[in-house]
């Protein structure tokens, strides 16, 4: 019943069975990071926006992704209530490393290892306002590993076949390369680098929403005008290279954790637009100007077929 | 009102589950103060209510119930204007499985039979909750009273973490959140959930509410509660069941008219009506 979290526990008739020999337990779902497979309860059963984070090492992938939970930790966001996770443990273990309990002395994220199951981390939302609507949510951070072998392969860039899903593709720029002299160029090849590699090897749906973000903009900032200057150029000659390729392309400067200071409240702001963006589902269109299918509306009946559905695969897969 | 109808105490290990029970014991075999639900008959074993109630009348910590104890299912047969007649049965659950359900990620088949027969829950959890507290906004703190930060704050890149994440580092919020999604998982009807603050005593001074301390104190509960309303009606009472911190407050406590011992903040309202919260999870307000 609940649609904030999809069930995996045995069936009524495996319980009592359970219950006649005194044992057995109930599995109940995992709670970390997902498999694709696992993300099917969720697809299944409820539209669902999928947000992929892309981006070199160190761009602020994961950052991003728990800076997003660990605002919802603290209240409404971005004029959604947390309507519960299918990967809160997920979410608990990446913001870890932001915790006084972790024993560290400055905010940090754990480094992604790389693997070749793609990784998603679920939001159930309640809009606050208006019609109140629910909203199931995936985001996607893989290891940076991953997409500079896109970058290098379009083979193995034809491997994320999870792109083919995305209702965005957010490319994160390493605001902290971009502030540093010796890096800032190679901070702005690593990002064109991997959009080129995604749009060469036909992996950006078409209608998808896709965005260059500048992470780190206190970096930015903190390191003067020549790094602001230079990120104004950067995205002009990002603007040169894909706008005819991706006409609806989107440019965005972000600071998902910034350090102390009076701009703080602009930067979450800016992440609360940025997230209230990419969380609201927007009907693709595909290559022939047609709609992409869209799970019905009545989500509550869909969920039966769609869970029925996922539980069959599930059960022939054992 | 149904014959019988079943409701569930869960809550974290020392949360306060069993101390209430045996408040809520005292007071309905007690039946000389005013509340919204009273002791019908007495009937069944009820050894293991006397023995919790002797150790919360003598103001001495009440025995735990651990996995070592058996769940201990408690039948009470109430009345109350609005309610009629009921059997209430109520199994006295211990903590632990409940953590260990979190970190384990299994119910056992009685557990699990125990949520799809639920027809409310009291949710307990003891103010001491353990936030989660951010680096970030520590630094943020310290920043705004004028202290230096550590060299590098605000930097998002890759660093060793001194101490590996556990299950167990869960924030208490993250933790209830966990245990309400398995308990949603279970039942196939809508909900009453009672968020029972326990120790009420020890923040009632804050003069807040019991709602608006658990949307301070636990905003991502608290969210997941007002999100799932269509499937979910919650409430939040303060409860101080015991009356005071023991051993610390035995002697002044042991002083008192023991019916006054016990608090219950709902609102406004400030009583000492244990029944409160069983009765506005039978429907009542």
């Amino acid at each position: 019943m609940a649609e904030a979290a999809p069930t995996v526990a045995a069936p009524e008739e495996d319980v009592a069975a359970d219950q006649a020999e005194g044992q057995a337990n109930v599995d109940l779902f995992a709670g970390y990071e997902m498999s694709a497979v696992d993300t099917e309860d969720i697809t299944l059963r409820w539209p669902t926006q999928l947000i992929v984070f892309a981006g070199a090492e160190g761009s602020g992938k994961t950052t991003m992704l728990a800076a997003l939970y660990e605002h919802l930790g603290r209240g409404s966001f971005a004029g959604f209530d947390f309507a519960g996770s299918r990967s809160l443990l997920g979410f608990e273990k990446t913001c870890h490393a932001n915790r006084v309990i972790s024993g560290g002395t400055r905010p940090t994220t754990e480094r992604t290892i790389p693997s070749d199951e793609a990784a998603y981390y679920h939001l159930a939302l309640r809009e606050r306002a208006g019609e109140r609507r629910r909203r199931q949510v995936l985001l996607s951070s893989l290891s940076g590993e991953l997409y500079r072998w896109a970058r290098n392969s379009r083979e193995e860039c034809e491997k994320l076949t999870f792109l083919n899903r995305a209702n965005a593709i957010v490319v994160l720029v390493d605001g902290e390369k971009l502030a540093s002299l010796e890096q800032r160029v190679n901070a702005h090849a690593d990002a064109a680098g991997i959009l080129d590699a995604f749009l060469d090897a036909k992996m950006v749906p078409s209608g998808a929403h896709v965005e260059f973000v500048f992470s780190k903009l206190d970096r930015i900032r903190a390191a003067g005008e020549s790094a602001l200057a230079f990120l104004k150029q950067t995205q002009e000659k990002l603007e040169t290279k894909f706008r005819a390729r991706v006409p609806q392309l989107v440019f965005r400067e972000l600071a998902a954790r910034p350090g102390p200071s009076s701009e703080e409240e602009e930067l979450s702001n800016g992440l609360a637009t940025a997230f209230a963006t990419w969380a609201v589902l927007q009907a693709r269109v595909t290559g022939d100007g047609g709609q992409v299918p869209q799970p019905p509306s009545d989500a509550r009946e869909f969920s039966k077929f769609g869970w029925r559905r996922a539980e069959e695969g599930r059960r022939a897969k054992q | 009102m149904s014959d019988s109808t079943n409701l569930l105490f869960v809550g974290l290990s020392q949360s306060g589950k069993t101390t209430y029970l045996a408040a809520l014991w005292h007071v309905l075999e007690d039946q000389s103060s005013a509340t919204k639900l009273k002791l019908k008959q007495l009937s069944g074993d009820r050894t293991y209510l006397n023995l919790i109630v002797e150790a919360w009348r003598a103001c001495v910590p009440v025995p735990r119930t651990t996995l070592q104890t058996d769940d201990t299912m408690v039948a009470l047969h109430l009345e109350g204007d609005g309610f009629g007649e009921f059997t209430l049965s109520v199994p006295d659950l211990g903590g632990e499985a409940f953590d260990q359900q979190i970190e384990h990620r299994k119910m056992s088949a009685a557990h699990a039979a125990l949520f799809r027969q639920a027809n409310g829950v009291l949710l307990f959890v003891h103010p001491d909750v353990k936030k989660g507290t951010q680096i970030s906004d520590q630094d943020q703190i310290t920043a705004s009273i004028g202290g230096a930060t550590e060299a590098g704050s605000g930097a998002s890149g890759h660093a060793a973490v001194p101490v590996p994440w556990k299950v167990e580092m869960l924030p208490t919020q993250a933790k209830l959140v966990e245990l309400l999604q398995f308990l949603l998982d279970l039942v196939d009807h809508r909900l009453r959930v009672a968020v029972v603050v326990s120790a009420w005593d020890l923040v009632a001074d804050l003069g807040q509410t019991p709602l608006k301390y658990v949307s301070g104190r636990m905003p991502l509960l608290r969210q997941f509660l007002d999100a799932n309303d269509d499937i979910v009606d919650h409430a939040v009472f303060g409860v101080s069941a015991q009356g005071g911190a023991i051993p610390d407050d035995k002697s002044k406590l042991l002083e008192l008219d023991s019916l006054k011992r016990i608090r219950v903040c709902h609102g406004s309202e400030d009583d000492h009506d244990i029944t409160k919260p069983l009765a506005w999870l039978l429907g009542g307000k």
